[in-house]
């Protein structure tokens, strides 16, 4: 049996069976078309503008690791006059943070880009070992979450940049869509699959180039390119929770293996389809939580779906409840019914304002992680003057960032 | 459900003893018939007798699979009617009732048996003949031209069986093969049903089943018509659809059959055994779905739910000179300019199952 030939230059022996659509394909071939897709996707969405200064955000694991490599190379290709920084955040995990910040500093010498680091300790004055020490490991992914996004947030602003690329990837906003279609949240599902996100409160904007490439491709691609990349998980990120979102994603795969680009499809379809007053928040993007790979993926699936069932079934004992009182109504029904609906709906929207105390963008009066920080510092004991001493480099801290936002904000 | 504890009081006569757990409360047998009966005829309120005009007779069209949802579902109506018979000597609308036998699941000898012993018990309504898949070309006078727009050619006097049969061959995957064969039984029921000259279908759909089918047409690229698939009221084919069983579990729908006395459903296949195949590859994604819906549905029932309430909000584009409409499936097609994929009529979910259809050139069919 002669060995297969590649499906597209039908010149050299296949290495490669593409995982989207079980294209056999030579590692060049291959290597080709991965480029020309990230780069059709770059510009058939117009991501980029020439002279514009983007910010990596790069973790050093795959996705981000990859995505580097094709922007600077598609960035000499085709010349888009974009200047690429990389922006990384220490989340103060020994052992896990502190490894894969070394493969982002050979990245950093390895593709000529400056590199920018934000840790958690210099914005909040907590590390994640110390959140976890405090709340246990059980939720600390939420806290993880929330300060990750303000500090990508406030590393760009720092750099005075306004566009942020992550490395979400197909895979990400599948199991994105999955999850917002099974908690019933049609704000996010009118978001989650916009490849561009940006709030009229904030400069920063945020685009995922890898949205369309293969989780697997993008292992592929880092493979034969020879890529240095960190791959271990989350230290704190408790065992997956099987029936996740992301196991679905992954059977579907095996089934058919376009089903990941299927679901990606249905999700811009739904977005389409979400009623616009639900839909008036699409820009906001501030205080969505996005989930980044590794970090508490599974974690957040398991929790979130308990939480939600207890609520749901609390939702519908009370519309049982409710229809009974109403029984001898039984014609007026319908409208009180109506009423309630624009009611919720009122309430879906946010209003972006200014965190009084950190003066980052929030729809409420304090953000989202000045809250758990609050919760956390209320905890922290002050058992020697060290640790008041820590408190108040912590809070010189906060004021230093607050001056700093003031000043490219003016 | 679980049999409860001896001493514990039904939550809602505080009479009986509460033998079943429906939704986290305790009920006795009776109260829980009652309960289904109201959860599916709450959603009949507009088949009501002060709807109708006169001597307006309506006619609403049946399909029946021989599983438990729309054997239920057809109980709970003839309970309903036959009520009204005896109270006012006239229905507020007529059943029509109908079984169509699918290739390579069931034979025409064991349908025709079970399909018969449910006609003899119910003689008030209206039982057509059994009808096959194939029948869709027979009756459906667009589906020949509809599946060219997917490679299919028929040849010239091929007869149904024989097309049928080619046509589900020439799908290289399972999926395919199941998106397939859903889109020619729904248009079949549709030319059914208007035929018949019915103003609506009743799908036994349950909740479970409806959240099946919401995720299966996200996970297939259809999510553009995952409103349209499970909405109430007039659907794309011009006929209006309704799932009156919509509030129900499956596995409520399946309590009710055995809590009943007389029961239509007798001897159902063991579809539990069925839905574990042994290898992943070997399944279509609409029976991956449903057997998530059912392993996720015992733990986070309202969860599960919540996926039909939340694709139910979504719009339903309406089918006008804005928007395509799919040739093969009749869906809303949503257009997005800059995929290679639009350059065809057909949906984005469409177009992958052409995909994945090699049709075969055999000259032995057209020969006889």
């Amino acid at each position: 049996m002669a060995p297969t030939i590649c499906e597209i230059c039908e010149a050299s022996r296949a290495a490669v069976i593409r995982p989207k659509n079980s294209q056999k394909i030579c590692k060049q071939c291959f290597l080709s078309v991965f480029e020309a897709e990230v780069h059709d996707t770059i510009v058939s969405n117009k991501l980029f503008h020439r002279g514009e200064r983007v910010a990596i955000g790069a973790s050093g694991g795959k996705d981000s690791t990859v995505l580097a490599s094709v922007l600077k190379t598609l960035n000499e290709r085709y010349d888009y006059g974009v200047d690429l920084v990389l922006l990384s955040i220490d989340e103060g995990i020994k052992g896990y943070r502190d490894d894969s910040l070394e493969t982002v500093k050979r990245n950093a010498m390895q593709y000529e880009m400056p590199l920018e680091i934000v840790g958690y300790d210099q914005l909040y004055g907590w590390t994640m070992d110390q959140v976890v020490a405090q709340v246990g490991k059980k939720g600390n992914c939420t806290y993880c979450g929330v300060f990750r996004r303000q500090a990508l947030d406030r590393g760009a602003a720092k750099l005075g940049i306004k566009h942020v690329v992550t490395g979400h990837n197909a895979d990400d906003v599948a199991e994105t869509v999955m999850m917002n279609l099974l908690r019933g949240d049609l704000p996010r599902l009118a978001r989650a699959t916009s490849i561009m996100t940006s709030s009229s409160a904030s400069e920063i904007k945020r685009s995922k180039p890898l949205k369309y490439a293969y989780e697997k491709e993008i292992v592929l691609y880092a493979y034969h390119k020879k890529l240095d990349y960190f791959s271990t998980e989350c230290i704190y990120s408790p065992e997956a929770f099987r029936g996740s979102a992301r196991t679905l994603i992954k059977d579907l795969e095996k089934i058919r293996p376009s089903s990941i680009l299927d679901i990606v499809r249905s999700g811009e379809d739904m977005a389409s389809l979400v009623p616009p007053e639900l839909a008036s928040s699409t820009s906001c993007a501030a205080e969505g939580d996005e989930q980044a790979n590794g970090c508490g993926n599974q974690n957040q699936t398991s929790d979130s779906m308990v939480r939600l069932e207890k609520d749901l079934t609390a939702n519908e004992a009370a519309a049982e409840r409710e229809t009974e009182i109403r029984l001898p109504q039984q014609g007026v029904q319908p409208s009180i019914h109506d009423k309630k609906r624009r009611g919720r709906r009122k309430v879906v929207k946010q209003v972006m304002g200014q965190c009084e105390r950190c003066g980052y963008l929030s729809s409420q009066q304090i953000c989202k992680a000045c809250s758990l920080l609050e919760g956390l510092n209320k905890s922290r004991p002050h058992t020697t003057i060290e640790v008041g001493i820590e408190e108040e480099e912590g809070s010189t801290t906060l004021m230093k960032q607050t001056a700093g936002l003031v000043i490219s904000a003016g | 459900m679980t049999t409860g504890i001896q001493g514990d009081v039904c939550v809602d006569c505080q009479e009986h003893p509460a033998s079943l757990d429906i939704r986290y409360r305790r009920l006795c047998a009776t109260c829980f018939i009652r309960y289904v009966n109201s959860k599916i005829l709450k959603r009949m309120e507009s088949y009501r007798f002060k709807n109708l005009a006169g001597d307006q007779k309506r006619r609403l069209f049946l399909p029946i699979s021989g599983g438990v949802s729309s054997l239920v579902l057809l109980q709970v109506l003839d309970a309903q009617l036959r009520k009204q018979m005896e109270n006012r000597n006239r229905t507020a609308y007529g059943l029509i009732i109908a079984r169509v036998v699918l290739p390579d699941i069931e034979t025409r000898a064991e349908v025709e048996e079970h399909y018969q012993a449910v006609r003899s018990r119910l003689p008030l309504h209206d039982f057509l003949p059994l009808f096959y898949l194939h029948d869709v070309f027979r009756l459906d006078e667009k589906i020949d031209r509809s599946l060219t727009h997917l490679g299919i050619d028929r040849h010239e006097g091929e007869e149904n069986e024989t097309f049928l049969h080619r046509v589900l061959s020439a799908c290289t995957s399972v999926t395919a093969r199941a998106d397939l064969i859903s889109i020619l039984l729904r248009r079949l029921l549709v030319s059914i049903a208007k035929q018949q000259s019915c103003e609506a279908v009743l799908w036994g759909h349950s909740d479970s089943r409806l959240a099946a089918l919401a995720l299966a047409d996200v996970a297939k690229g259809r999510g553009g018509s995952v409103s349209s698939t499970i909405a109430d009221g007039l659907s794309v084919y011009g006929v209006n659809f309704n799932y009156p069983s919509r509030d129900l579990f499956k596995v409520e729908l399946q309590t009710y059959a055995q809590v009943l006395s007389n029961p239509l459903v007798v001897e159902s296949r063991d579809e539990m055994t069925d839905r574990q195949p042994s290898t992943i590859r070997n399944t279509s994604i609409d029976d991956l779905l449903s057997n998530y819906i059912i392993g996720q549905g015992v733990k986070y029932p309202g969860i599960m739910a919540n996926v039909v309430r939340t694709a139910s909000k979504l719009q339903v584009k309406a089918a006008n000179h804005e928007t395509n409409t799919c040739p093969v499936c009749g869906m809303p097609a949503i257009t997005h300019h800059e995929s290679s994929l639009e350059s065809t009529v057909l949906c984005y979910g469409c177009a992958r199952v052409k995909q994945d259809i090699k049709p075969q050139d055999s000259s032995g069919y057209g020969g006889s």
